[in-house]
């Protein structure tokens, strides 16, 4: 699904050249999550919008490669572009930016799905907005097409941008923290409707987290990145349990104890 | 003088709104003894942040009382009030925001030593430069500007700006909630360090149920203003009784002690709880 | 982030970093920067030097040598109606300019920077005596309101400074305002207020310092509306007068003869246009540069 190797981004700034990533590797196959873990500035963000070729070219220079559904998109942008929106998209870190603020949920969610199919007239891609929003989960769907960003809460915002994400054929999804800007019993609700789509559609999702917890409950692998590069990979029972890498302990050494609690036990 | 350091009475903070006046401090109480740590935890818009404000005075409570070693401060006028706010002090949630971006650090730390009534410039940044090593900043970064610092090193600065005033209470609000969690478990681990060798009071603010267990005695559940669950840390957060304390005690994710979990298994815990 | 440091070799080619944003950004600056200071200095260098230049004196008539058309017989700039030497009394004029618009812009960004931060910094009756202030001064007309205080108060030129500061101080006190407003809900003020400092000292210690160089900015680009504003009370009649030989003034009494003696009009016409165009590049080169 997608397959990068020797990945490298060199960002020009106003100081030098700074090589954000600096060669990592990794694959994600259909119905797979992978994981990104790290601390800020490690190069995990830059890493998932080069891989969507979402870096501007006079900021940034990609090399490596990064091939997604058989098109080598660090070899070919426009192949990114096409691709972008339809079988990869990406989950945003805050959804209450991402949105217009004066346009209808309806009809961003309707131009999205109208961008995959032309041919559709207004009221049947309403109706499809319609369909996608349900399957997000959102009760009610026909009336919160209506609404503005403004009126719903940063959780349900998330799940339309989810559903926007649904609106192609999707195949990738690669969220950029997708849950950190939300409150912890919110989180839950979204990683789950996330597992819960790729159980549906075999999508693979490239996750990108600072949060071990939320890597430990969603990732089949996870890949631990520091200065660009990563420390550690594996199976993120074994990244937790037995940490090979000084770096990974002292993260993991870092993450405050709650000690064990079992709510379903009680 | 016995009965707690700081004591809250029956706190209400009403904003104007559009639609009406809001309350986003409904009747809040506790009290905390001295060298004692309380957290208040809470999802955003519970109010929390908005009790922290009120306990620093950066807003005046609609109503209650905010009892400082029996001195009510909730509605003292800002004349009398000023001449005792450093004896009850914040650290800030934005690392970014709270520093002054001209002014370096040691100046930083200067300004409560000036309003202390420290005249010499050059006893001021003797002090300065005491605090700032303390609280783990090296001697020779004391003249930077916040810019070319760290969020972890300007959370320090900003502690130290703090405990310059010889505060006996330190509010903490989200104080480590913008840090990397390497970084926060080393402020915390500071935060706790002057907790035993002064005698300083807490008042933590979070979300995160992992930090309050760190730093705090006694925890106090808040949700729309209102206490929901109140008690010893270790009892809240190994056995809490309210529904809402148990959802967000499910929600929170530690990785070593989830074996095996999906998200769908933390959804039913905290259904189950809440249910 | 890292540099590099690993064997890998870089994909940075001379290409990339000569189309790079950075790049671009830099060179645009730079460029501003150097093509405004030229600008400047060519007009600012030779007035504050006029005293000790090799020009005739700015007063010196020579009747028989009247609009002498440029570059003749040593007249750089030629001469004007009464064969008075045009460069010299372009550069002693420009004196009177320049030293009204530098104190122009010193009295209205002081006012201004003073005025906009307590109205955005207090509120409340501090706010809305400066926002009627600034509200009256744009209800009336301008240069009718200016023309009138000169015919009332003469026209020397610490009436014309006063002005013209009058007419500027707005733009300020409105940029001071609403720069003040942002910066007021920065934690940092909070955070000078617990220690329990008090509103007015955080102003002046915390806030004002913090916009004085955005607001500073301004008052640099005010500096050639200064002298534009002070052109064209001139050529209205109300600048300084006479012998002081001001811009305005040059140009008003060499329109007579723009259908034959184009040089009169144009050339101090172009020396403004320099200074203007300067000040605003080498303004816009530290504006990017924040």
């Amino acid at each position: 699904m997608l397959d990068v190797t020797d990945l490298q981004i060199e960002l020009m700034t106003e100081r030098g050249v700074v090589r954000a990533v600096d060669g990592v590797s990794f694959s994600i196959q259909p119905g797979e999550t992978v994981t990104i873990i790290g601390e800020s500035g490690c190069g995990k963000s830059t890493t998932a919008m080069g891989v969507l070729r979402l870096l501007p070219g006079d900021e940034a220079v990609v090399s490596g490669r990064a091939v997604i559904d058989g098109h080598d998109v660090v070899a070919d942008p426009g192949a990114a572009a096409r691709l972008r929106g339809d079988t990869v998209a990406l989950i945003p870190q805050d959804p209450m930016t991402a949105l217009s603020p004066v346009h209808s949920v309806g009809g961003q969610l309707g131009e999205a799905v109208r961008l995959r199919e032309p041919g559709l007239s207004r009221r049947a891609a309403r109706d499809r907005a319609a369909e996608l929003l349900a399957q997000v989960g959102i009760p009610e769907p026909r009336r919160r097409l209506r609404l503005h960003p403004h009126q719903l809460s940063g959780g349900m915002l998330q799940r339309v941008l989810i559903a926007m994400a649904l609106a192609g054929r999707l195949k990738l999804l690669v969220a950029d923290e997708p849950t950190s800007a939300l409150d912890v019993t919110v989180q839950a609700s979204i990683l789950d409707l996330l597992l819960t789509l790729q159980e549906e559609t075999g999508m693979g999702i490239l996750m990108i987290t600072h949060d071990l917890g939320v890597a430990r409950l969603v990732s089949d692998r996870v890949h631990v990145m520091k200065d660009g590069r990563f420390v550690e990979s594996g199976e993120v029972e074994q990244i937790v349990d037995e940490p090979a890498q000084d770096y990974t302990r002292s993260l993991l050494a870092a993450v405050p104890r709650l000690g064990s609690w079992d709510g379903a036990s009680r | 003088m016995s009965g707690p350091l700081l004591e809250v009475r029956d706190l209400v903070v009403e904003y104007a709104t559009a639609g009406g006046r809001f309350r986003a401090v409904d009747g809040v109480g506790f009290s905390v003894g001295r060298a004692g740590s309380l957290a208040i935890v809470g999802e955003s818009g519970c109010g929390k942040s908005t009790i922290a404000r009120a306990l620093v005075r950066l807003l005046t409570p609609t109503s209650g009382e905010v009892l400082l070693d029996g001195q009510d401060l909730a509605r003292m006028p800002e004349r009398r009030l000023r001449p005792i706010r450093s004896r009850i002090q914040m650290v800030f949630q934005d690392p970014y925001g709270s520093l002054d971006p001209r002014m370096p650090a040691v100046d930083t730390v200067g300004e409560p030593l000036k309003l202390r009534g420290v005249r010499s410039r050059a006893e001021r940044e003797r002090e300065a430069a005491r605090l700032l090593d303390r609280v783990g900043l090296p001697a020779s970064t004391i003249r930077r500007r916040p810019a070319e610092f760290s969020g972890g090193q300007r959370q320090r600065i900003g502690i130290a700006r703090a405990l310059a005033g010889r505060p006996e209470v330190l509010v903490c609000d989200e104080a480590t909630s913008a840090l990397d969690v390497s970084v926060q478990a080393q402020v915390l681990a500071l935060l706790n360090e002057l907790r035993a060798e002064g005698g300083l009071t807490y008042v933590f603010i979070s979300h995160n149920l992992g930090v309050v267990s760190e730093v705090s005695d006694e925890v106090l559940v808040m949700r729309a203003g209102r206490t929901v669950e109140h008690g010893p840390t270790g009892t809240v957060l190994a056995a809490p009784r309210e529904p809402y304390t148990r959802a967000l005690r499910a929600a929170a994710l530690d990785p070593t002690t989830m074996r095996g979990r999906k998200p769908r298994d933390v959804l039913a815990a905290a259904k189950g709880a809440t249910s | 982030m890292t540099t590099a440091v690993s064997g890998r070799p870089s994909a940075v080619t001379p290409a990339h970093l000569a189309g790079a944003a950075a790049t671009r950004r830099r060179r645009s600056r730079r460029l501003k920067l150097v093509a405004g200071s030229i600008c400047t200095a060519i007009v600012v260098l030779p007035v504050t030097l006029a005293g000790v230049l090799p020009i005739p004196g700015s007063d010196e008539q020579d009747l028989g040598a009247r609009r002498l058309p440029p570059l003749t017989d040593g007249h750089l700039f030629g001469t004007d109606q009464l064969g008075r030497d045009l460069l010299a009394r372009v550069l002693h004029g420009g004196q009177v300019s320049l030293l009204i618009g530098v104190l122009a812009v010193l009295v209205s960004g002081l006012v201004g920077v003073l005025a906009g931060s307590a109205a955005g910094y207090f509120g409340g009756w501090a706010d809305a005596v400066v926002s009627r202030l600034l509200e009256a001064q744009l209800s009336l007309p301008l240069l009718m309101m200016l023309l009138l205080v000169v015919a009332l108060f003469g026209a020397s030129v610490p009436v014309i400074t006063v002005v013209i500061a009058l007419a500027q101080w707005p733009e300020v006190a409105r940029l001071s305002r609403s720069l003040v407003l942002v910066e007021r809900e920065k934690p940092y003020v909070d955070a000078a207020r617990m220690l329990g400092l008090r509103r007015a000292g955080v102003l002046a210690v915390h806030v004002i310092p913090n916009i004085i160089r955005r607001a500073g900015l301004v008052v640099l680009l005010l500096l050639a509306q200064a002298v534009l504003l002070e052109s064209a009370l001139s050529y209205l009649g109300a600048g300084p007068e006479r012998p002081f030989a001001t811009w305005g003034r040059i140009i008003s009494d060499g329109q007579d003869y723009i259908t034959t003696s184009w040089w009169l009009v144009t050339l101090p016409g172009l020396v403004i246009v320099l200074l203007v165009v300067g000040v605003n590049l080498v303004g816009d080169a530290l504006y990017e540069r924040r």
